[in-house]
């Protein structure tokens, strides 16, 4: 680092400043786009961060420490979910049974389709077990990597890439196969790419929101539970 | 505005209490989620306040989430040997799921109905 970022990134607010610059011209792209799929701003502001902290040589520590404020609001954030959720509890009690089948069925599937892949490959077993909880939000997905002997640091980086590609490719594939339903569409959006998906889910209705808010929580607390059972069994 | 982030903290607080007491395997906020949603639910709706804020926190959700993102630069030697097979697992992986996943939930839905 030269003297002059030295003094910048010892600001105590510095990672906030450059986390909502770089989400601020992701938002930008995105709208000059013409909301194109793949210039969603999380992806966008989340490369120009790390391009920075690459170019510039700043430690992680330093703008994690400093961005602190934003990190801390993705808990009640999350906890918000239950708003969207409560607004749409009359459809998912009716639909209480489809989605309880849709998010085993549909959880195990996802998960069986990577590993088959990376074993096709010939992939070690603890990149395998590391991939196992790619699509449950980061801190289930990092709790229950480390419980079956995987590494939550790997886990987090695969969850997010599942998560960023999903939010930028899944709205359009399920627009291209015909799927029409808010409810089906967040459903989808929940189970595969978890808070990611649930936030792009959002500019869609409030409907979809909510679907993908519980698909969301129902497999993050299906994969913790299930997960474990299943690699006991199978090693 | 005041009252509805200090009753999403709030939940957030109760859930951080019962997973520590407990030793449960589930992050807090999660927890909180399904308490304030019970809590609604029971209630029959949800403040005034309480909807603004979520108006608010919400669209900021993917925002909150780029400080711990941006960890990925610290891991990337975990990534130097073999990174196809892992791009590839997780493209397939998500796509098909996609695919998959939305005629599995309507399947199900027609499925009950009948009965």
């Amino acid at each position: 680092m030269t003297p002059i970022t030295d003094l910048i990134t010892g600001f105590p607010l510095f990672g906030v400043c450059l986390t909502l610059l770089a989400f601020y011209i992701g938002q930008i792209i995105y709208q000059r786009s013409g909301n194109f799929a793949l210039f969603q701003p999380v992806v966008t502001g989340l490369l120009l961060v790390i391009a920075c902290l690459i170019i510039f040589d700043i430690p992680y520590s330093r703008y994690y420490s400093s961005s602190l404020v934003l990190h801390s609001l993705l808990g009640p954030a999350t906890v918000a979910l239950a708003i969207p959720l409560f607004q749409n509890a009359k459809r998912i009690r009716e639909l209480f049974l489809p989605i309880l089948c849709t998010v085993l069925v549909g959880g195990t599937l996802t998960i069986i389709i990577a590993l088959a892949v990376l074993w096709m490959f010939d992939a070690s077993s603890i990149t395998m077990l590391s991939m196992a909880p790619k699509s449950i939000t980061t801190p289930i997905a990092m709790i229950v990597s480390e419980h079956i002997g995987g590494l939550p640091a790997l886990s987090a980086l695969f969850v997010l890439v599942t998560g960023a590609i999903g939010a930028m490719v899944g709205i359009p594939i399920l627009n291209a196969i015909n799927i029409e339903d808010d409810g089906v569409k967040g459903f989808t959006m929940g189970l595969t790419s978890h808070a990611i998906g649930t936030a792009r889910s959002l500019e869609e209705s409030p409907e979809c929101a909510a679907f993908s808010a519980l698909a969301m929580g129902l497999t993050g607390v299906a994969t913790a539970l299930l997960l474990p059972v299943a690699v006991a069994l199978l090693i | 505005m005041v009252v509805g982030i200090l009753s999403l903290l709030l939940f957030q607080l109760l859930g951080h209490v019962l997973v520590g007491a407990f030793n449960l395997p589930i992050p807090p906020p999660v927890l909180g989620l399904v308490l304030l949603f019970c809590y609604l639910l029971v209630r029959g709706q949800a403040d005034e306040s309480l909807v603004k804020t979520t108006s608010i926190l919400l669209p900021l959700l993917p925002l909150f989430l780029i400080p711990a993102g941006a960890g990925i630069v610290q891991h990337h030697s975990l990534l130097a040997n073999g990174w196809i097979p892992i791009a590839v697992a997780l493209s397939v992986s998500l796509v098909a799921s996609l695919v998959i996943v939305p005629f599995v939930f309507l399947f199900f839905i027609r499925l009950f109905r009948k009965q």
